[in-house]
């Protein structure tokens, strides 16, 4: 039963992949798969990557800690859960970092097409959670039946969001203040 | 410190920041950020300036 669960999340990961390969293929304007960015912009990924790395490992070491004292155990949520979303807490950093130091948009994207990808995306992880809770909370084996891992995307997309609307105010003022000069 | 020079060459072209930038293949952040200062371009990005703008090294990035 395990195994079977482990491979279905294995099998859903890969089809992950292969359906950001189409999208990103498609939300570019070349249709290559990468983004291209400028040195600047490269310049300031890099330090995010930096960040998120760190944030990832603080949040595994802290992780680690609570597992060896029991305290995710005694909690009635699956450990894994905990584990998965140090992926969105790398992804959170990496991307709000990026997106406060004007590095967000590659020069080959189309804007609206990620956002509508945003959009979509943001629908699909909201989908599950709504279902659960119309349906009301239930506990399995001890465990708190809610989809944690389309909760913890929802949130990142909401705080990439607030930080691309709040980056892009700050943008358009400065370069309403440039075409005024 | 600011590169005033960068600025009002662009100006004297009537080019906006997105102009130049598309002409030099970055972002209009980037300009931008040379412009305030902020960013020290490397020499390749230097040279895509001064070619878009008909000047020279020294005339744009020469103390």
């Amino acid at each position: 039963m395990e195994f079977l669960r482990s491979s279905s999340f294995a099998i859903g990961i890969c089809i992950g992949l292969i359906f950001c390969v189409i999208i990103f293929r498609f939300a570019n304007r070349n249709k290559k798969l990468k983004s291209e960015y400028d040195e600047r912009q490269l310049q300031i990924r890099g330090r995010s990557y930096m960040f998120a790395f760190y944030a990832v490992v603080i949040y595994e070491a802290l992780m680690t800690c609570l597992s060896i004292g029991g305290i995710l155990k005694s909690l009635p949520v699956e450990e894994y859960v905990f584990h998965a979303c140090s992926i969105y807490v790398g992804a959170i950093v990496l991307c709000v970092h990026s997106v406060w130091n004007g590095a967000y948009w590659g020069l080959n994207n189309n804007i609206r097409r990620y956002v509508g990808i945003f959009i979509a995306l943001f629908i699909l992880n909201l989908f599950p959670i709504v279902g659960v809770l119309a349906n009301g909370v239930k506990t399995v084996d001890g465990y708190i039946d809610f989809p944690f891992i389309n909760l913890a995307c929802t949130i990142m997309l909401v705080v990439l969001a607030i930080t691309l609307l709040i980056r892009r105010r700050m943008d358009s003022k400065a370069e309403g203040q440039e075409e005024c000069l | 410190m600011k590169n005033l020079r960068l600025k009002a060459a662009r100006a004297g072209l009537d080019l906006s920041q997105d102009d130049l930038a598309k002409v030099c293949g970055v972002s209009r952040q980037t300009i931008s950020a040379i412009e305030k200062g902020d960013y020290n371009p490397t020499i390749n990005l230097c040279i895509a300036i001064c070619k878009a703008l008909n000047k020279t090294l020294d005339e744009l990035f020469w103390e």
